[in-house]
Formats: C-alpha cells, sequence, structure tokens
C-alpha cells in the first residue's frame, strides 16, 4: 500500500538513511512538477519550485504526522510554494512548449495536443485563483475541504470558484469545437 | 436557465463530494427529468475528461538528482523528531506519578473488560484498522447477501449483524475505477473500522456521514458501523463511475430478523 510505503520511507529518513528520499521524489515528482507548471504557468520557474517543495519537505520531515496521508501533506507544500511563487512574481512568463511531453505514442501526443491546445490556453487564461482550484481538484485530487483549509477560504468560495473556472473552460472549449 | 442548486449539485456530484443519499436522489431524478440538466452534466463531465486527459509534462531528468544534491545532511532530522504517538507524547510528558496511576488504571480497564465481555470465537481478523482488530467477523450473524450487477464488472455485498454493530462486506472486480460508498445516518450510526481485506492501494475517504473508496480492480472491503439504537436507519450502498450511478441498494442497519 502506498500510504504505508511512504511512512515507511519517512521513518527510514528520519533515522538518517537521506538516499532514502529518493523513492519519494521517484514517486511524486511527476504529478508535483505538474502542479507547480500548472499553477504558475512556467517550466522552467516550475523545477525550480518543484525542488523547492521536496527540499522543504525533507526539511519538515520531522512536523509530518503519519497519521494523515504522506500525499496530501506533500501536496499542501506544492501548493503552498506554488502561491507563494505567485505572489512574489513581477511577470508571467510563457509556458515553455520545449518542455518534453510525456510517455506517449507520437500518435497520442499529436491527437492530446490537437484536443489539449484549446484548453492550455484556456488553463493559462484562467485568473490565478481560478486555476489553483483546478490544479488542487483536478490534479492534486484535494477535496473541498482541504482546498478550504489550504487557501483559508470558505468552502462556498471554493465551490464557487470551481463552478466559475469550469464555466469558462466549458465555454472555451465549446467555442474552440466550433471553430473545428 | 438551471436552478443554481442544481449547477452546485451536479459538480459535486462529478467531484464525488455528493453528500446525502437525499441530493443523491434529487440530482438523478433532476437529470432525468431536465434536457437542459442534462446536456450542462455532459458539457461538463466531457470537460473533466478533457482536463483528466492533459498531457503530463515530464519533470527534467536531472530532476531528482537536483533535489538529492540539495538536500540537508542526515544530521538534520537527528534532533527533532517529532513524535506523534499519544502513549510516548504521555510518558514524556507525564510525571511517574501519572504513569503509575496511568498503568493502573489500564489493569483495572483489563479486570473489568474480562469480566464482563463474554470470550469470542477463533477468527482475528488480522489487518483490521480501528479498534476492530480486537473484534471478530464470526461474532456477525449473515443478514442477507445479494450480487452488485454492472456494466463492465461485477460484485456482491454481505451485510452481518453484530451486537450493536453492523457489518457491509462488498467484493468488487470491474475493469474501470468505481467510487463505491456507503451512506449512514449519524444520528443513530456511527463509522467504526475497516478494512480493505488485500491491503492494495484502494484508498477510502472517511465522511461525517459516509465511507468512501475508489475502487480498481479486484478487491473486498469490510466496514463496520457502531448502531446506536434499535430504530436506526437504514444505509445505503452505491456503486458509481465518475459519471453515472450504476447500482444501489438499501441495507437495513439492524437485523430485520431479530
Amino acid at each position: 500500500m502506498k500510504e504505508r510505503e511512504d511512512s515507511e520511507v519517512v521513518k527510514r529518513c528520519l533515522a538518517g538513511e537521506t538516499d532514502a528520499f529518493g523513492e519519494i521524489v521517484d514517486r511524486y515528482q511527476k504529478v508535483v512538477f505538474n502542479a507547480v507548471v500548472r499553477m504558475i504557468n512556467d517550466a522552467d520557474d516550475a523545477q525550480d519550485v518543484a525542488q523547492t517543495v521536496f527540499i522543504k519537505a525533507y526539511e519538515n520531515l520531522n512536523s509530518y504526522n503519519p497519521q494523515y496521508k504522506f500525499f496530501s501533506w506533500l501536496y499542501k507544500i506544492a501548493v503552498n510554494e506554488g502561491l507563494n511563487f505567485i505572489r512574489h512574481r513581477k511577470h508571467t512568463d510563457e509556458l515553455d512548449v520545449n518542455t518534453r511531453s510525456s510517455d506517449r505514442s507520437p500518435e497520442e501526443a499529436i491527437t492530446e495536443s490537437e484536443l489539449s491546445e484549446p484548453l492550455d490556453k484556456a488553463m493559462k487564461d484562467l485568473k490565478e485563483e481560478y486555476r489553483t482550484v483546478i490544479v488542487m481538484k483536478h490534479l492534486l485530487g484535494l477535496s473541498y475541504k482541504e482546498m478550504s483549509d489550504l487557501l483559508s477560504v470558505p468552502e462556498k468560495t471554493i465551490k464557487s470558484r470551481l463552478f466559475s473556472a469550469r464555466q469558462i473552460l466549458k465555454d472555451r472549449m465549446i467555442r474552440a469545437k466550433s471553430r473545428m | 436557465m438551471i436552478d443554481e442548486r442544481y449547477i452546485g449539485l451536479m459538480h459535486a456530484k462529478l467531484d464525488g463530494e455528493i453528500i446525502g443519499s437525499k441530493d443523491s436522489v434529487e440530482i438523478e431524478q433532476f437529470l432525468s427529468s431536465s434536457a437542459e440538466g442534462k446536456k450542462y452534466f455532459q458539457e461538463l463531465s466531457q470537460l473533466f475528461d478533457q482536463v483528466g486527459k492533459m498531457p503530463m509534462l515530464e519533470p527534467p531528468t536531472t530532476f531528482k538528482e537536483d533535489v538529492m544534491s540539495s538536500l540537508p545532511a542526515p544530521e538534520h532530522h537527528r534532533h527533532a523528531v517529532a513524535d506523534h504517538s499519544p502513549l510516548r507524547s504521555f510518558f514524556r510528558a507525564a510525571t511517574w506519578g501519572y504513569a503509575v496511576a496511568f498503568c493502573a488504571g489500564i489493569l483495572a480497564g483489563v479486570a473489568m473488560y474480562s469480566l464482563a465481555v463474554p470470550k469470542h470465537a477463533a477468527g482475528e481478523t488480522a489487518n483490521l484498522s480501528g479498534t476492530m482488530s480486537s473484534r471478530t467477523v464470526d461474532e456477525f450473524g449473515v443478514g442477507g447477501h445479494g450480487p452488485i450487477k454492472i456494466a463492465n464488472g461485477s460484485g456482491s455485498y454481505t451485510v452481518r449483524y453484530g451486537q450493536g454493530r453492523v457489518a457491509v462486506e462488498v467484493t468488487m472486480k470491474s475493469s474501470k475505477p468505481l467510487n463505491i460508498r456507503i451512506e449512514y445516518d449519524p444520528q443513530s450510526i456511527a463509522y467504526h473500522a475497516m478494512t480493505d481485506i488485500q491491503a492494495s492501494e484502494n484508498i477510502m475517504t472517511p465522511g461525517t456521514n459516509f465511507v468512501q473508496l475508489r475502487h480498481t480492480g479486484e478487491d473486498t472491503y469490510l466496514v463496520i458501523f457502531d448502531v446506536k439504537t434499535a430504530t436506526a436507519n437504514a444505509l445505503q450502498l452505491s456503486v458509481a463511475s465518475d459519471t453515472d450511478v450504476l447500482f444501489t441498494n438499501t441495507l437495513p442497519a439492524v437485523n430485520p430478523n431479530s
């Protein structure tokens, strides 16, 4: 069970076995990296922010409570780091389209690229607060309650942001489809 | 124009955050009666699907190496390990007087328990969570059993009744991910414990009035509830895909034959 394995790795790290943390990085680097990329819209900066997420997680492993899921704890650090970056950013860079795509076949990648291009653009155009909730829900699988706790806003606000964000994405996708 | 409440329920349904069988029934009825609502729901489902299929970027190949080379030395954790064990925290904080009083309390509790509670039969279940490990499944008499027939999968459920408890065992085999959910009335029933028999990666989410898990492949789950009153409301078992409820059944919380 992944949660049990995570707890074991955490114990080994806390016992001084630093290399064990590599298992955590292997397991979560992709989702953390992608969540941060989507949040901050910049693949280069996302690399630094995602690395900071793992380093902060390691530094604070002693504050992780094993009663809770490790990945939820890690994802919360990722969201916080993403938000911190956004707050301090002076300018917005374009998403690096040259970043390598994942392990999909060329046919799949082309089809998905065609399908997701309008969605990618629509995501990038979303207000940051809308994009953040979409990432938290759809990429990280956080619940309304977890999102509310993390962003320090009522669940009602989370739902409202999610509904508005989805409405915008839905409208843009319908418009993009009608132009194809 | 769709009522905002239904829009909220449609989002909550796709988010797996519908709470309460009343909402579940209400949204199903709305979707089967409103063409506009059905269209909105289909578009929303498509959006969920598209967002879920957005290509995942691969982190740079040096990512792990960069992280590992930036970690502080192992000594960092040596003197700062937080202990979340309530027992150890208690002993660390308490004086010896408290510790002695605590041990005496434990001994008294064990003595009272052995006098008051009859011995259980064999059949301890090894990997049950919560306080369920001290119970035996054998003490629950079978109260009901039935098949779960859905497209792309099959399964069964068994309801067992014990003293002040009801246990629901669900076995599912499916080629696609499913949401298995049991709703209950928190006024008369309390969630007690759950085990994933095969200890797979399927994860349970306990809510205020439901337990739910994301099921994939083949697995058996056992959920136990404490039943507070003899007139407790029934449990609602449902199996759903991300878009549709595929199976529902009402399971009496109290043995109807007793």
